[in-house]
């Protein structure tokens, strides 16, 4: 019996790791193969797509940095930074006012913020633009910082005041009790407590920032305030891309988020599983 | 959530979109007067489609040098791509921030703008009989005309051609086609040779579209073919478009070697097996010509030639026709500064930057007569541009010069018939229906 079970268990094992080894190559292997075929020339990307690049041209990196690769990844880390700075600081002081502080007409503040939850950014665009452009702010970093905060703090809010509400009171009166004001509770007690959940919307937060295209096409253009997503469709042209170029480019692009969930990876498995798990 | 606070949520939520959208008042419209003294001041906007490299720079060295001209000028550039610059254009357009100067396709793009009151009718400094008209190829400029009025001034032109590897064709004892019949029967010869045919990409649905359209102007005549892009004038009835999907779909099976799945090849793919000397022809734009010989690949200049799709024999239509047209920019009709607009648009197509923009790096074109030579071009573009403006007439590609609806059935039908999933006649039916409904 005892042959049979430790017999089952390693086929268990063994399919377990085979499941999961043929998820990671699924996952990874065409990062490796954007990463490879940034080395190529084109005739070769076409002629062998799958095969090892004959010559490593470091150029291709190159040139994609110095066609505007350099000031889109300025414009999108910039931009994802500070966003995600003002959504998460924003959303954690509206939750904490909404959660921990009696103020009148709370419910209906709640309805009105998550009622932003259900304006498709689509349906807003025209009157948006119309709106930057009279206030000067179209094609500058300010659209898109804007832009990006405003349409993320009702998700963000949402998901903090969900767990902020379930924190014991006791902890809030405690604070009172020792003198402290509501500032002082916010930033010393309730803000450290609930780490799980700001380490989450940081994250969703980013990966949106990050990627977003709709907003950054119509509120940007020129190399100088593009971002990633779409500075990377204008090294493209119907007549002739420089593929190789353009995987280059997009290495490029995705080595910050590779770098970053590298350092943070503790945070993110953590994050993800305390926070919006709950 | 509970049906009364769902009720709050919709009902705010609402409120909100409306306040939103509700301050979209009509502003006051300003006739343009296109002929008046330009007042050198103010802020020119622009929307071009040359963004990335090479063609920024473009725009930008204009913009730099009309502002050493004119101090009290600033010019704003919003540079979009070939991808970005219809979204763009819709939502400036519906926001009613489209800039001063902005770019546009011919055929039922540009006619929207027309039809909407956002296009200057320039006829008076731009018609044919003008010093400025009288400066580009007449059917460049009537490319941008509706009902007898001139629109758009044409910035560089486009054409539609067989591109092919003279090395090949020597190799496989091919001379250059002079009928439809011959360009099919010399396909078995280079196959022989050990090279594919005819590369052929489909997958974007639109480069099936070129080969029909350039059989459609070959096949039925010219009146009946204009009459059909136009859903309220359309029949659709002559014989000439089954004739044209057969040769279509003959040359599809005995020429590529892609056959039923060429709907799975990228575009890009089928160039890059001309330009690695894979395959013997690629029908392709005068704007792809430089890539398909471009620095390492493997055609060269010398070897690369271009001709016409030959005429199939017998043809009812007009076998001097050439597909292709040029792009332009159109100058809004609402747009206070119409005037300075025209004179920028002027300073652009001086012939000295009309040479600019026909030469490397750019190598777009110019439609401005006499811009290309042969010693700022390739040989193979300025055979081309040769070609385009002694051509009988211009026939607008498929995909922009009929109205959306009827575009996406040729799409479908197009693509149908390469898979072998419609006869010529069940796609031809199914455009009419498209037609039919799009009254």
């Amino acid at each position: 019996m005892v042959t049979r079970s430790s017999f089952l268990l390693s086929i268990t094992r063994i399919f377990t790791w085979t499941f999961l080894l043929g998820l990671a190559v699924v996952v990874l292997y065409p990062l490796l193969w954007m990463v490879l075929n940034g080395f190529k020339e084109n005739a070769e990307l076409f002629g062998n797509p799958f095969a090892l690049p004959v010559a490593w041209n470091w150029e291709n990196y190159v040139d994609a940095w110095n066609r505007g690769v350099d000031n889109y990844l300025m414009t999108s880390v910039l931009v994802t930074i500070t966003s995600t700075v003002a959504t998460v600081f924003i959303s954690a002081w509206a939750a904490f006012g909404l959660t921990r502080v009696n103020i009148p007409f709370s419910r209906t503040i709640v309805t009105l913020i998550l009622g932003g939850l259900m304006l498709a950014p689509t349906v807003a665009l025209v009157p948006l633009v119309k709106l930057f452009q009279s206030l000067g702010l179209y094609n500058t970093f300010w659209a898109l910082l804007i832009l990006y905060t405003a349409f993320r703090i009702p998700f963000t809010t949402f998901l903090i005041r969900a767990y902020m509400i379930d924190l014991p009171r006791e902890v809030d009166e405690a604070a009172e009790v020792d003198g402290a004001s509501k500032a002082t509770t916010f930033w010393k007690i309730i803000l450290p407590m609930c780490k799980p959940i700001i380490v989450s919307t940081v994250i969703l937060h980013v990966l949106f920032a990050w990627n977003e295209y709709l907003f950054a096409m119509v509120f940007t253009s020129g190399t100088e305030m593009q971002t990633l997503p779409v500075g990377l469709t204008s090294l493209m042209s119907k007549h002739g891309t420089d593929y190789p170029v353009v995987f280059a480019g997009m290495a490029i692009a995705a080595l910050p988020v590779v770098l970053l969930f590298f350092a943070g990876q503790r945070y993110f498995i953590k994050g993800l599983a305390d926070g919006v798990g709950k | 959530m509970n049906a009364r606070r769902f009720a709050t949520v919709t009902a705010v939520s609402a409120l909100a979109a409306l306040a939103l959208t509700g301050c979209g008042g009509g502003s006051p419209e300003a006739a343009a007067d296109v002929s008046a003294a330009p007042e050198y001041a103010g802020t020119l906007s622009i929307l071009t489609k040359f963004a990335g490299e090479p063609l920024e720079p473009y725009f930008e060295d204009l913009a730099a040098e009309y502002e050493a001209l004119h101090p009290d000028v600033t010019v704003e550039l919003i540079q979009e791509t070939d991808q970005s610059i219809k979204d763009k254009t819709k939502t400036l357009t519906a926001s009613g921030a489209l800039p001063d100067i902005y770019f546009s396709w011919t055929g039922n793009w540009a006619e929207n703008f027309v039809r909407g009151g956002l296009a200057a009718d320039l006829t008076e400094v731009l018609g044919p009989d003008t010093e400025w008209g009288g400066s580009f190829g007449e059917a460049s400029l009537d490319a941008f005309s509706y009902e007898g009025k001139y629109y758009g001034i044409p910035l560089y032109n486009n054409g539609k051609f067989m591109g092919y590897n003279k090395d090949v064709f020597e190799k496989a004892g091919v001379k250059v086609p002079t009928t439809f019949e011959e360009l099919l029967s010399s396909c078995s010869a280079i196959r022989e040779a050990g090279y594919e045919p005819i590369a052929f990409g489909n997958k974007d649905g639109w480069p099936g579209l070129h080969y029909l359209q350039q059989l459609f102007a070959y096949n039925v005549p010219g009146d009946k073919l204009s009459a059909d892009f136009v859903p309220e004038s359309a029949t659709l009835d002559e014989p000439g478009y089954i004739k044209s999907l057969e040769q279509f779909k003959a040359l599809v099976d005995e020429c590529t070697d892609t056959g039923r799945g060429t709907n799975g090849v990228l575009y890009t793919t089928a160039q890059e097996a001309l330009a690695g000397g894979k395959a013997a022809m690629y029908y392709q734009e005068v704007l792809e010509f430089d890539t398909v010989t471009a620095e390492g690949t493997q055609l060269k200049p010398e070897d690369f030639g271009i001709f016409p799709l030959p005429v199939p024999t017998g043809a009812a239509g007009d076998p001097g026709a050439i597909e292709g047209s040029p792009e332009g920019y159109l100058i809004n009709g609402k747009s206070p500064r119409a005037a300075l607009a025209v004179d920028f648009m002027k300073f652009a197509t001086t012939a000295e930057n009309a040479s600019t923009l026909s030469a490397p790096p750019y190598g777009q074109p110019s439609a401005v007569v006499g811009a290309v030579t042969e010693d700022t071009s390739s040989a193979a573009v300025f055979e081309g541009i040769g070609r385009v403006n002694d051509a009988s007439q211009l026939v607008i590609w498929l995909d922009t010069v009929t109205v959306p609806e009827v575009a996406d059935a040729w799409l479908a039908g197009g693509e149908a018939l390469i898979s072998g999933d419609a006869t010529p006649e069940e796609v031809l039916e199914s455009v009419r229906n498209a037609s039919a409904a799009a009254k």
